[in-house]
Protein backbone atom coordinates (compact mmCIF):
# COMPACT_ATOMS: atom_id res chain seq x y z
CA UNK A 1 0.00 0.00 0.00
CA UNK A 2 2.66 2.43 1.07
CA UNK A 3 4.73 1.39 -1.88
CA UNK A 4 1.91 1.99 -4.36
CA UNK A 5 1.47 5.51 -3.00
CA UNK A 6 5.12 6.29 -3.40
CA UNK A 7 5.04 5.09 -7.01
CA UNK A 8 2.00 7.19 -7.76
CA UNK A 9 3.53 10.27 -6.12
CA UNK A 10 6.61 9.81 -8.18
CA UNK A 11 4.75 9.54 -11.49
CA UNK A 12 2.72 12.64 -10.57
CA UNK A 13 5.93 14.55 -10.11
CA UNK A 14 7.14 13.26 -13.46
CA UNK A 15 3.95 14.28 -15.24
CA UNK A 16 4.10 17.71 -13.70
CA UNK A 17 7.71 18.12 -14.80
CA UNK A 18 6.88 16.85 -18.29
CA UNK A 19 4.01 19.30 -18.64
CA UNK A 20 6.22 22.20 -17.59
CA UNK A 21 8.98 21.12 -19.93
CA UNK A 22 6.64 20.79 -22.90
CA UNK A 23 4.95 24.11 -22.17
CA UNK A 24 8.28 25.92 -21.76
CA UNK A 25 9.29 24.66 -25.19
CA UNK A 26 6.05 25.77 -26.79
CA UNK A 27 5.93 29.20 -25.15
CA UNK A 28 8.44 31.14 -27.26
CA UNK A 29 6.73 29.95 -30.44
CA UNK A 30 3.11 30.25 -29.35
CA UNK A 31 3.53 33.28 -27.03
CA UNK A 32 1.69 33.44 -23.73
CA UNK A 33 -1.40 34.93 -25.35
CA UNK A 34 -1.89 32.12 -27.84
CA UNK A 35 -0.73 29.09 -25.89
CA UNK A 36 -3.65 26.92 -24.81
CA UNK A 37 -3.86 24.10 -22.29
CA UNK A 38 -4.96 21.96 -25.25
CA UNK A 39 -1.61 22.62 -27.00
CA UNK A 40 0.25 21.76 -23.83
CA UNK A 41 -1.68 18.51 -23.40
CA UNK A 42 -1.00 17.50 -26.99
CA UNK A 43 2.73 18.26 -26.72
CA UNK A 44 2.95 16.30 -23.47
CA UNK A 45 0.96 13.42 -24.90
CA UNK A 46 -1.66 13.44 -22.15
CA UNK A 47 -5.31 14.40 -21.75
CA UNK A 48 -6.25 18.03 -21.20
CA UNK A 49 -7.92 17.13 -17.91
CA UNK A 50 -4.61 15.73 -16.68
CA UNK A 51 -2.96 19.09 -17.33
CA UNK A 52 -5.72 20.75 -15.31
CA UNK A 53 -5.16 18.27 -12.51
CA UNK A 54 -1.68 19.72 -12.08
CA UNK A 55 -2.29 23.36 -13.00
CA UNK A 56 -5.59 25.07 -12.37
CA UNK A 57 -5.08 27.60 -15.15
CA UNK A 58 -2.71 28.64 -17.90
CA UNK A 59 -1.58 31.55 -15.72
CA UNK A 60 -0.63 29.18 -12.95
CA UNK A 61 1.30 27.00 -15.40
CA UNK A 62 3.16 29.99 -16.86
CA UNK A 63 3.91 31.31 -13.37
CA UNK A 64 5.38 27.93 -12.36
CA UNK A 65 7.57 27.91 -15.47
CA UNK A 66 8.83 31.41 -14.71
CA UNK A 67 9.51 30.47 -11.08
CA UNK A 68 11.46 27.36 -12.13
CA UNK A 69 13.48 29.43 -14.59
CA UNK A 70 14.25 32.01 -11.89
CA UNK A 71 15.49 29.31 -9.52
CA UNK A 72 17.64 27.73 -12.22
CA UNK A 73 19.21 30.91 -13.60
CA UNK A 74 19.24 33.51 -10.84
CA UNK A 75 19.86 31.24 -7.88
CA UNK A 76 23.38 30.04 -8.74
CA UNK A 77 24.44 33.46 -10.05
CA UNK A 78 23.24 35.30 -6.98
CA UNK A 79 24.78 32.80 -4.58
CA UNK A 80 28.08 33.14 -6.35
CA UNK A 81 27.98 36.93 -6.30
CA UNK A 82 26.80 37.03 -2.71
CA UNK A 83 29.94 35.22 -1.57
CA UNK A 84 31.81 38.51 -1.74
CA UNK A 85 31.93 41.03 1.06
CA UNK A 86 28.62 42.86 1.57
CA UNK A 87 28.96 46.47 0.45
CA UNK A 88 26.62 49.04 -1.08
CA UNK A 89 28.49 48.76 -4.37
CA UNK A 90 28.06 44.98 -4.30
CA UNK A 91 24.31 45.27 -3.83
CA UNK A 92 24.05 47.46 -6.91
CA UNK A 93 26.07 44.87 -8.83
CA UNK A 94 23.74 42.12 -7.65
CA UNK A 95 20.76 44.13 -8.84
CA UNK A 96 22.36 44.70 -12.25
CA UNK A 97 23.41 41.05 -12.57
CA UNK A 98 19.91 39.84 -11.83
CA UNK A 99 18.49 42.36 -14.26
CA UNK A 100 20.80 41.04 -16.93
CA UNK A 101 19.60 37.48 -16.40
CA UNK A 102 16.04 38.75 -16.56
CA UNK A 103 16.69 40.46 -19.87
CA UNK A 104 17.92 37.21 -21.39
CA UNK A 105 14.97 35.28 -20.08
CA UNK A 106 13.61 33.11 -22.91
CA UNK A 107 10.12 34.41 -22.22
CA UNK A 108 11.15 38.01 -22.50
CA UNK A 109 10.35 38.55 -26.17
CA UNK A 110 6.69 37.70 -25.82
CA UNK A 111 6.62 39.75 -22.63
CA UNK A 112 7.79 42.79 -24.56
CA UNK A 113 4.69 42.57 -26.70
CA UNK A 114 2.68 45.60 -25.51
CA UNK A 115 -0.47 43.53 -25.60
CA UNK A 116 0.98 41.14 -23.06
CA UNK A 117 3.23 43.21 -20.80
CA UNK A 118 0.36 44.68 -18.76
CA UNK A 119 -1.14 41.24 -18.17
CA UNK A 120 2.31 39.98 -17.20
CA UNK A 121 2.51 42.54 -14.41
CA UNK A 122 -0.65 41.17 -12.86
CA UNK A 123 0.52 37.60 -13.41
CA UNK A 124 3.92 38.07 -11.79
CA UNK A 125 2.69 40.08 -8.82
CA UNK A 126 -0.65 38.33 -8.45
CA UNK A 127 0.52 34.71 -8.28
CA UNK A 128 2.62 34.07 -5.15
CA UNK A 129 4.88 31.38 -6.63
CA UNK A 130 7.08 33.81 -8.57
CA UNK A 131 7.71 36.14 -5.65
CA UNK A 132 8.32 33.10 -3.46
CA UNK A 133 11.06 31.97 -5.83
CA UNK A 134 12.59 35.44 -5.76
CA UNK A 135 12.39 35.51 -1.96
CA UNK A 136 14.29 32.22 -1.83
CA UNK A 137 17.05 33.88 -3.85
CA UNK A 138 17.08 37.33 -2.22
CA UNK A 139 16.22 36.82 1.47
CA UNK A 140 19.50 35.09 2.40
CA UNK A 141 21.43 37.80 0.57
CA UNK A 142 19.48 40.60 2.24
CA UNK A 143 19.99 38.88 5.60
CA UNK A 144 23.73 38.93 5.05
CA UNK A 145 23.69 42.59 3.95
CA UNK A 146 21.61 43.55 6.97
CA UNK A 147 24.08 41.79 9.28
CA UNK A 148 26.93 43.67 7.64
CA UNK A 149 25.16 46.96 8.41
CA UNK A 150 24.68 47.86 4.75
CA UNK A 151 20.88 47.94 4.95
CA UNK A 152 18.67 50.15 7.05
CA UNK A 153 17.78 48.11 10.13
CA UNK A 154 14.01 48.69 10.21
CA UNK A 155 13.09 47.26 6.80
CA UNK A 156 10.84 44.34 5.97
CA UNK A 157 12.94 42.17 3.65
CA UNK A 158 9.93 40.75 1.82
CA UNK A 159 8.93 44.29 0.92
CA UNK A 160 12.42 44.88 -0.43
CA UNK A 161 12.13 41.81 -2.66
CA UNK A 162 8.80 43.04 -3.95
CA UNK A 163 10.23 46.51 -4.57
CA UNK A 164 13.28 45.16 -6.44
CA UNK A 165 11.10 42.84 -8.51
CA UNK A 166 8.69 45.67 -9.34
CA UNK A 167 11.54 47.91 -10.48
CA UNK A 168 13.17 45.17 -12.52
CA UNK A 169 9.90 44.30 -14.19
CA UNK A 170 9.53 47.79 -15.68
CA UNK A 171 13.20 47.94 -16.61
CA UNK A 172 12.91 44.64 -18.48
CA UNK A 173 9.61 45.30 -20.20
CA UNK A 174 10.30 48.99 -20.99
CA UNK A 175 14.10 49.05 -21.34
CA UNK A 176 14.76 52.57 -22.57
CA UNK A 177 12.25 54.66 -20.69
CA UNK A 178 14.23 55.64 -17.60
CA UNK A 179 17.81 55.60 -18.88
CA UNK A 180 19.46 55.46 -22.28
CA UNK A 181 22.16 52.93 -21.38
CA UNK A 182 23.43 50.74 -18.56
CA UNK A 183 25.91 53.31 -17.25
CA UNK A 184 23.11 55.83 -16.82
CA UNK A 185 20.83 53.15 -15.41
CA UNK A 186 23.38 52.18 -12.76
CA UNK A 187 23.30 55.74 -11.47
CA UNK A 188 19.52 55.55 -11.07
CA UNK A 189 19.80 52.16 -9.39
CA UNK A 190 22.40 53.29 -6.83
CA UNK A 191 21.16 56.85 -6.28
CA UNK A 192 17.43 56.29 -6.32
CA UNK A 193 16.18 52.71 -6.55
CA UNK A 194 18.33 51.26 -3.76
CA UNK A 195 19.30 54.39 -1.86
CA UNK A 196 16.15 54.14 0.26
CA UNK A 197 17.11 50.74 1.63
CA UNK A 198 20.80 51.46 2.18
CA UNK A 199 22.20 52.72 5.45
CA UNK A 200 23.23 56.36 5.09
CA UNK B 1 -3.47 87.96 -28.47
CA UNK B 2 -2.77 87.26 -32.14
CA UNK B 3 -5.38 85.25 -33.99
CA UNK B 4 -2.88 82.39 -34.35
CA UNK B 5 -2.31 82.25 -30.58
CA UNK B 6 -6.05 82.42 -30.09
CA UNK B 7 -6.54 79.41 -32.36
CA UNK B 8 -3.89 77.47 -30.47
CA UNK B 9 -5.62 78.32 -27.20
CA UNK B 10 -8.97 77.32 -28.63
CA UNK B 11 -7.59 73.92 -29.67
CA UNK B 12 -6.09 73.34 -26.23
CA UNK B 13 -9.34 74.33 -24.59
CA UNK B 14 -11.57 71.90 -26.47
CA UNK B 15 -9.06 69.03 -26.76
CA UNK B 16 -9.40 67.70 -23.16
CA UNK B 17 -13.15 67.24 -23.60
CA UNK B 18 -12.53 65.44 -26.91
CA UNK B 19 -9.95 63.23 -25.21
CA UNK B 20 -12.37 62.40 -22.41
CA UNK B 21 -15.08 61.50 -24.90
CA UNK B 22 -12.96 59.44 -27.31
CA UNK B 23 -10.35 58.01 -24.83
CA UNK B 24 -6.62 57.99 -25.49
CA UNK B 25 -6.77 54.98 -27.81
CA UNK B 26 -9.24 56.62 -30.19
CA UNK B 27 -8.44 60.30 -29.83
CA UNK B 28 -7.65 61.84 -33.25
CA UNK B 29 -6.75 65.21 -34.78
CA UNK B 30 -9.92 65.06 -36.88
CA UNK B 31 -12.07 64.94 -33.73
CA UNK B 32 -10.21 67.87 -32.21
CA UNK B 33 -10.68 69.90 -35.42
CA UNK B 34 -14.40 69.16 -35.38
CA UNK B 35 -14.62 70.06 -31.70
CA UNK B 36 -12.88 73.38 -32.28
CA UNK B 37 -14.86 74.08 -35.44
CA UNK B 38 -11.75 74.44 -37.59
CA UNK B 39 -10.09 72.56 -40.44
CA UNK B 40 -7.87 69.59 -39.69
CA UNK B 41 -4.97 71.33 -41.45
CA UNK B 42 -5.29 74.24 -39.02
CA UNK B 43 -4.80 71.86 -36.09
CA UNK B 44 -1.70 70.52 -37.83
CA UNK B 45 -0.41 74.04 -38.32
CA UNK B 46 -0.23 74.38 -34.53
CA UNK B 47 0.66 70.83 -33.56
CA UNK B 48 2.74 68.81 -35.99
CA UNK B 49 1.47 65.49 -34.64
CA UNK B 50 -1.06 63.90 -32.34
CA UNK B 51 1.72 63.23 -29.83
CA UNK B 52 2.73 66.88 -29.82
CA UNK B 53 -0.85 67.92 -29.13
CA UNK B 54 -1.22 65.32 -26.37
CA UNK B 55 1.97 66.58 -24.70
CA UNK B 56 0.85 70.22 -24.97
CA UNK B 57 -2.48 69.26 -23.39
CA UNK B 58 -0.82 67.53 -20.47
CA UNK B 59 1.63 70.40 -19.96
CA UNK B 60 -1.37 72.69 -19.69
CA UNK B 61 -3.14 70.28 -17.37
CA UNK B 62 -0.13 70.21 -15.05
CA UNK B 63 0.44 73.96 -15.02
CA UNK B 64 -3.17 75.08 -14.80
CA UNK B 65 -4.91 72.32 -12.88
CA UNK B 66 -2.46 70.24 -10.93
CA UNK B 67 0.27 72.64 -9.80
CA UNK B 68 -2.11 75.24 -8.30
CA UNK B 69 -3.89 72.53 -6.31
CA UNK B 70 -0.57 71.27 -4.97
CA UNK B 71 0.31 74.67 -3.48
CA UNK B 72 -1.12 74.14 0.03
CA UNK B 73 0.88 70.91 0.42
CA UNK B 74 3.99 72.30 -1.30
CA UNK B 75 3.98 75.28 1.09
CA UNK B 76 4.14 73.18 4.23
CA UNK B 77 7.47 73.18 6.08
CA UNK B 78 9.97 70.83 4.41
CA UNK B 79 10.11 67.38 6.01
CA UNK B 80 10.25 63.82 4.66
CA UNK B 81 6.56 63.30 5.49
CA UNK B 82 5.54 66.48 3.74
CA UNK B 83 7.58 65.47 0.69
CA UNK B 84 5.64 62.22 0.70
CA UNK B 85 2.41 64.23 0.77
CA UNK B 86 3.54 66.36 -2.18
CA UNK B 87 4.24 63.21 -4.20
CA UNK B 88 0.97 61.52 -3.19
CA UNK B 89 -1.08 64.68 -3.83
CA UNK B 90 0.31 64.97 -7.34
CA UNK B 91 -0.34 61.28 -7.93
CA UNK B 92 -3.93 61.67 -6.82
CA UNK B 93 -4.47 64.71 -9.04
CA UNK B 94 -3.07 62.92 -12.10
CA UNK B 95 -5.18 59.84 -11.49
CA UNK B 96 -8.26 61.51 -12.94
CA UNK B 97 -6.64 62.56 -16.20
CA UNK B 98 -7.81 60.46 -19.19
CA UNK B 99 -4.31 59.07 -19.75
CA UNK B 100 -4.52 57.19 -16.51
CA UNK B 101 -8.16 56.94 -15.47
CA UNK B 102 -10.43 53.94 -15.95
CA UNK B 103 -11.02 54.85 -19.63
CA UNK B 104 -7.36 54.18 -20.39
CA UNK B 105 -6.34 50.81 -21.80
CA UNK B 106 -3.28 49.26 -20.20
CA UNK B 107 -1.95 48.26 -23.61
CA UNK B 108 -1.35 51.98 -24.22
CA UNK B 109 1.34 52.11 -21.51
CA UNK B 110 4.41 51.34 -23.66
CA UNK B 111 3.51 53.93 -26.29
CA UNK B 112 2.62 56.52 -23.70
CA UNK B 113 5.79 55.84 -21.71
CA UNK B 114 7.88 56.38 -24.80
CA UNK B 115 6.04 59.58 -25.64
CA UNK B 116 6.29 61.04 -22.15
CA UNK B 117 9.90 60.20 -21.40
CA UNK B 118 11.18 61.33 -24.77
CA UNK B 119 9.44 64.70 -24.63
CA UNK B 120 11.74 67.53 -23.62
CA UNK B 121 8.77 69.88 -23.31
CA UNK B 122 7.13 67.61 -20.79
CA UNK B 123 10.27 67.05 -18.74
CA UNK B 124 10.94 70.81 -18.71
CA UNK B 125 7.47 71.38 -17.31
CA UNK B 126 8.04 68.71 -14.68
CA UNK B 127 11.28 70.47 -13.78
CA UNK B 128 9.59 73.86 -13.64
CA UNK B 129 7.14 72.44 -11.10
CA UNK B 130 9.60 70.35 -9.09
CA UNK B 131 12.86 72.30 -9.05
CA UNK B 132 11.53 75.04 -6.72
CA UNK B 133 10.18 72.35 -4.40
CA UNK B 134 13.49 70.48 -4.38
CA UNK B 135 15.47 73.70 -3.89
CA UNK B 136 13.41 74.63 -0.87
CA UNK B 137 13.72 71.14 0.62
CA UNK B 138 17.45 71.16 -0.03
CA UNK B 139 17.91 74.56 1.62
CA UNK B 140 16.06 73.20 4.65
CA UNK B 141 18.54 70.31 4.82
CA UNK B 142 15.88 67.67 4.20
CA UNK B 143 17.34 66.34 0.94
CA UNK B 144 20.51 64.37 0.46
CA UNK B 145 23.12 66.96 -0.52
CA UNK B 146 24.39 65.14 -3.64
CA UNK B 147 21.07 64.91 -5.50
CA UNK B 148 21.00 65.64 -9.22
CA UNK B 149 17.69 67.50 -9.58
CA UNK B 150 17.08 66.67 -13.25
CA UNK B 151 17.63 62.96 -12.53
CA UNK B 152 15.43 63.24 -9.42
CA UNK B 153 12.55 64.71 -11.42
CA UNK B 154 12.90 62.03 -14.08
CA UNK B 155 12.96 59.34 -11.40
CA UNK B 156 9.87 60.71 -9.60
CA UNK B 157 8.03 61.03 -12.91
CA UNK B 158 8.94 57.45 -13.81
CA UNK B 159 7.72 56.08 -10.48
CA UNK B 160 4.56 58.13 -10.74
CA UNK B 161 3.90 56.81 -14.23
CA UNK B 162 3.85 53.15 -13.19
CA UNK B 163 1.84 53.86 -10.06
CA UNK B 164 -0.73 55.59 -12.26
CA UNK B 165 -0.84 52.98 -14.97
CA UNK B 166 -0.72 49.91 -12.76
CA UNK B 167 -1.91 51.16 -9.37
CA UNK B 168 -2.38 47.66 -7.94
CA UNK B 169 0.79 45.90 -9.07
CA UNK B 170 3.13 47.06 -6.32
CA UNK B 171 0.33 46.61 -3.78
CA UNK B 172 -3.44 46.80 -4.03
CA UNK B 173 -3.96 48.68 -0.79
CA UNK B 174 -3.79 52.53 -0.66
CA UNK B 175 -2.28 52.70 2.81
CA UNK B 176 0.38 50.14 2.00
CA UNK B 177 1.22 51.84 -1.30
CA UNK B 178 1.86 55.02 0.65
CA UNK B 179 4.21 53.05 2.86
CA UNK B 180 6.16 51.77 -0.13
CA UNK B 181 6.48 55.28 -1.54
CA UNK B 182 7.68 56.50 1.87
CA UNK B 183 10.17 53.69 2.43
CA UNK B 184 11.53 53.17 -1.04
CA UNK B 185 11.12 56.41 -3.00
CA UNK B 186 11.15 59.24 -0.44
CA UNK B 187 13.63 57.55 1.91
CA UNK B 188 16.09 57.45 -0.96
CA UNK B 189 15.96 61.22 -1.40
CA UNK B 190 16.18 62.49 2.15
CA UNK B 191 19.05 62.69 4.62
CA UNK B 192 17.43 61.04 7.62
CA UNK B 193 14.01 59.56 8.02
Amino acid sequence: MAKAQVTRGRSDVDTRARIMEAAAELLPRFTIAKLSMEDVARATGIARQTVYKHFRSKDELVAEIIAAELRAKHGPLMRDLARHKATKRRLVELFMAQLDVGRQFPLIDPVLDPQIAPRMAELIFGIPVILEALEEIWLPILGKYADAGVLRPDLDHRQIVRWITYQQFWLITHPEVLAKNDAELEVYVSHFMLSGILQA
Amino acid sequence: MSSSTATRERILEVAPEVLRRFTLAKFGMEDVARGAGIARQTVYKHFSSRDELLIAMYVREMLENQAPRMVPVVDRPPSPDNLLDVFMTELELARHYPWFDESSEQSMAPRLAEMIFRSETLMQTREAIWFPILERYEAAGVLRPDLDFAATVRWLTYQKFWLLFHPDVLCPDDEERRLYVRRFIIAGLVTTS
